[in-house]
Parts: C-alpha cells; structure tokens; sequence
C-alpha cells in the first residue's frame, strides 16, 4: 500500500543555519510516528513545512501522491491533514464549543452572503457544525465546558479541546505538536492512551513529534530520529533505542 | 431559551419606542436622533473591522465621505431618487472597501491604522480636487426628500423612519452574519491568524471581505446622512470624523452589535453635554467623560449592560432553584 504522507529530501535553511537537510521518511496508513530529537532538530520546522507555514527550500511532500507543497496553509485542512500547535493556538475569545466549531470551517460551505441572509440551509448546516463539534466535546469529555471561554481553562484541558478541534475536520492524517509539553506525569499517559484511542476510533493516522521520550517509545509503531536537521535513524521503537547515533545525539559522545 | 425570548422582546419594545419618538420629539431632537442611528450604522462597520476581525482603521471617515459623494452627485446630476443612491452608494463603498483591503493584508496594528489614517487626510482634499463633480469646497447643497405615498409626515419624520428602517435591516444582516460560520471565521483570525488558517480559513479573502463589508456599512450611512442633512462639503468629512466613529466603537463596546448604537448615542449628545457644562473648554470636559467612560466600563457601555443583564437573568434563574445559566461572554457576543 502507497503510503498516506511521503517527505521527500526536505531542506530548510533561515540564513546560513540549515534546520533541515535531505530528510525523506514515510508514513503509512494508520501507522502512529512519532518524530523525535534534541532541541533544534528541527522537528516543528518539519512540522512546519507539512502544514505550509514555511516554504522548504528543497524537496517535496505528497499526501496520498499528491504534492502539497504547491497550496496554501488555508487548502491544507480540506485534504485532510490537522493539526494541534505546540504552545497551543487556540482562539481565546471564543468558547470550547465555538474554538471547535472553527475546526469544521473547511467541512462546511456557508460564505458571507448566505450568514448576512440567514439562508435555511445555512441553518441546517450550523446545527449539523454545532451537532458533530458536541459530538467532539462529548468524546474528549468537554461537555461541560461547551460555553467556557478558552482563555483561562487549564493548559491539559486547553490541550484536550485542541486536540477536539484538530479532529473536527475529520482529518485522516493528524499532526501532533508535542501533545505531552507541559503536562504533569499522569497526564502525559493519559494524552498518549487519548492518541491511541483517537486513532483506534476515528481511522486515524497519527505523526507525533514530542519531546517526552517514556510516551513516544509506548505509543508509537515507527519512530524517525532528527538531529541537526538530519535524520539520523528510523524503525520500530525498540531498533531506535538501540541505535548507537540515536544513543549519541542524546547523552553525547561516548567518554 | 427564556432569557432569548426576553430578549427579543426587549428588542420588540425597543423598537416599538423608537416608532414613536417621532411624534413626541421636536424636529431637532428628531434630526438628532436620525443622526445617532447613522453614527449606529457606521459604528456597527467599523467594529465589524476593528472589534471583530482586529484590523485597526483610523479612517472611516473616508468610506463615510464616498457614501455620502456617491449618494449626492448621484442626486445632483443625474436627479436619480434618493432611494436608490443609497445601496449604490454602499456597493461602491464594498468595492473600495474591498479593494483597500487587499493591500492593507501586508499591514498590521499600528501600521494599518497609519495607512487608513492617510486614507481619511487624503479622502476631503481628493474631493475638493474634483470640483466638477463635488462643488470643490462649496459642496452640494441637496433638498430634503418629501415622504413618498403622500403619507402624513413631515420630511424629518420620513427621514427619521427610513434611517430606522436601513438600521434594522443593517443590524439584522450584521448580527446573522457576526454570529454564524462566518463571524466564528471572522473572529478566529483576530484572536490567532496561524491557526485560523490551519482550520482552512482563507484569512486573506476573508479580511478584504470584511474590509469591504465594514466599508458598505459606513458608506450607506454617508449616504443616508446626504439626504438628512441635505447638504455634503469636504470639511464634514475631516480626520475628527474617524477619530469620533472609532470613539463611538470603543465606547460602545468592541466586537459588539449592540455597541454600535451605545456609542453612536455617545458621539451625539456627550459632545453637546460637554458644551453645556463648559463653553470654554468643551473638549477638556469631553475628554473626562471619555477617560471616565474607559475606567468605569473597560469592555465599553456594552459590555456593561451584558454584565449587568446576566446577574439578573441569574440571580432569578436561581430563585427559581436552577442552575445558572452559562455567561455569555459580553464583550464578544453581546
């Protein structure tokens, strides 16, 4: 089977710095990878160029054989790819449910003619947007907290109604942006039991950069190493444990 | 869902008084009035613009001026009824509007309102260059339209009833439009442009849009303003006119439908009040309302009654022994 994301001999550079080269990996279908790396291996500039906030300067991605690099960040959604940011992103005027109800935007159609006219098929389709995002919340377990702003909710929850708006588009491949920063220990397992139900669920296929390596190494079925912008291994998580470039990006040359 | 239906019946009574003012007030009182559902109308454009979507314009004053142009060379030259200049005039402001927008995309905050603020220095001296067609500095001196159907009213009267009418209906438009998919968009991109394009958000089409919108918004008003005052000059159309419409959106309540019409109210009658209580330094005394307005009610008049309307929807929610309804974010939703 054709693999669902292809990164294909990706460079990136801001000024002399090269933050990526050459990086090619594949994800399959319903795969969970995690990406993994020390800090400044370019893991968000990856992330980055997967959901066309920067412009590589060299390579090419295809989703499903299709080339992406070629769209808009806003075209990015209606393919398929989600996403959920590092530092979170969330809309903090809105509500749990509106910040959801955003994430259908590229599953909906209603333009700003048929809003101001107030069309009865742009009634209908409110109520199917505000019907599958309480569908989300009741899944994440937000429900209660439909009509809470985002500003001022605690940051695991914040994470949870990102992840619920990341899914809202019904997205078959999902990126995840260190789900697990920020969260205490019992709430790093519980994000990582969350991603294996989501994909488990919803026919998901997952790629995961995250710092915490103890959920990674548990939730993923392929890891892909990155150290100053190269990868430097990828297989199963028990391979890459085992790897002696990975063991030396991480505690160092050997004394 | 009680809470909606007292709303609406508020609206309801609202609108019921407004329908009679005409036949309490004196003329004057009256044309005051019709200018303060004017200012409502521009007002509810420019927070469309600045409230909702964060871009910042210090010049609507310049869409107000070519509604009004629009609207009046229209009725001068070519002696087309005043009815129709005014939706000309608001589809000429959407283009502009629309067309200023593109460019503005590369401006944000500061820079923005610098540009648009260009916009309204530049707008009376352009109109001043066309003499031909605007009467240079003279202006065009229009005559006020007569109630048409040979309805029993006065032209001040008629005049009040129809900006009342484009206000409804304005307002009506706004409010569907603020609150759906679209204004969910809308308000996206200003809290976090990032990742409102991430959820497949076109931010750059959909801030020109609402440039365009909020410009049709103020250019109707202008041209509604043409007909009631009867008369259009450059000078009534200077940089203090965008300052005063984003004073009225500040105070009335950003990111608000109802904070239009508080703050249109605002930059009607506190001005006079101010020239009543000092005519030497009206503008000092103006100046404290102002900054007492902004301490007293930092999410604008708006946000102020919403507040204050929630802790009475609440506390007889609670009499009645359940649980409180969920806050509404008044500064946002109202």
């Amino acid at each position: 089977m054709a693999p669902i994301l292809s990164v294909r001999d990706l460079t990136v550079r801001f000024g002399g710095i090269i933050a990526l080269e050459s990086v090619s990996f594949d994800v399959d279908e319903g795969q969970i990878v995690g990406l993994i790396g020390p800090n400044g291996a370019g893991k968000t500039t990856l992330f980055n160029c997967l959901s066309r906030l920067y412009t590589p300067d060299r390579g090419e991605v295809l989703f499903r054989g299709r080339p992406v690099l070629p769209l808009p960040p806003y075209r990015i959604a209606e393919l398929g790819i989600g996403r959920t940011f590092q530092n979170l992103a969330l809309f903090p005027t809105l509500t749990v449910l509106q910040n959801v109800m955003v994430g259908l935007h590229s599953r909906s159609r209603s333009d700003f003619l048929s809003n101001a006219m107030r069309l009865p098929w742009v009634g209908r389709e409110e109520a199917r947007i505000q019907a599958t995002a309480l569908e989300l919340l009741e899944f994440l377990d937000l429900t209660a907290l439909a009509q809470h702003p985002a500003a001022g909710l605690p940051f695991g929850t914040l994470k949870r109604v990102e992840l619920a708006r990341s899914l809202a588009s019904q997205p078959s491949l999902l990126l995840l942006d260190e789900p697990a920063s920020g969260l205490n220990h019992e709430e790093v397992f519980a994000i990582g039991a969350l991603i294996q139900k989501v994909r488990a669920t919803r026919a998901l296929t997952v790629l995961l950069v995250e710092h915490h390596m103890g959920m990674v190494m548990q939730v993923s079925e392929k890891v892909v190493v990155l150290d100053f912008g190269r990868k430097i291994a990828e297989g199963t998580p028990a391979e890459v444990r085992r790897d002696p470039n990975v063991v030396r990006a991480y505690l160092g040359e050997a004394a | 869902m009680t809470s909606r239906l007292a709303r609406h019946a508020g609206l309801l009574a609202v609108l019921a008084l407004a329908c009679m003012l005409p036949f309490v007030l004196s003329n004057f009182r009256l044309f005051q009035f019709t200018q303060v559902y004017i200012y409502a109308i521009a007002i509810l454009g420019l927070n469309m613009l600045t409230g909702y979507n964060g871009q910042f314009s210090l010049g609507h004053g310049a869409f107000y001026a070519v509604g009004a142009y629009v609207s009046a060379i229209m009725m001068d030259r070519w002696h087309v009824p005043y009815g129709w200049t005014i939706p000309v005039a608001g589809v000429i402001c959407l283009v502009v509007g629309f067309l200023f927008g593109l460019p503005a995309l590369r401006l944000e905050g500061l820079y923005l309102a610098l540009a648009t603020f260009s916009l309204a220095l530049a707008v009376p001296q352009i109109l001043k260059y066309f003499e031909h067609w605007t009467g240079g500095s003279q202006g065009i001196v229009l005559s006020k339209p007569k109630a048409p159907l040979g309805l029993p009213l006065s032209p001040d009267q008629w005049l009040y009833f129809l900006t009342l009418a484009v206000l409804v209906i304005l307002f009506w438009l706004g409010a569907n439009l603020l609150r759906g998919r679209v204004g969910r968009a809308i308000v996206a991109i200003r809290d976090n442009h990032i990742s409102a394009e991430a959820m497949g958000i076109n931010s750059a089409l959909y801030k020109s849009l609402v440039f365009g919108v909020s410009a049709a918004y103020t250019g109707v008003a202008g041209a509604l303003s043409a007909s009631v005052i009867a008369f259009v000059a450059p000078d009534s159309f200077n940089v203090f006119l965008s300052i005063t419409l984003l004073i009225g959106s500040v105070i009335g309540g950003l990111a608000s439908i109802s904070g239009a019409i508080f703050g249109a109210f605002f930059i009607q009658f506190v001005p006079n009040w101010a020239q009543d209580i000092s005519k030497a330094a009206p503008w000092a005394i103006f100046g404290v309302f102002l900054i007492v307005f902004m301490y007293v009610m930092p999410f604008g008049i708006a946000g102020a009654v919403g507040r204050i309307w929630i802790r009475m929807t609440r506390s007889r929610v609670l009499q009645a022994g359940r649980d409180p309804a969920p806050a509404h974010h008044a500064h946002t939703t109202t």
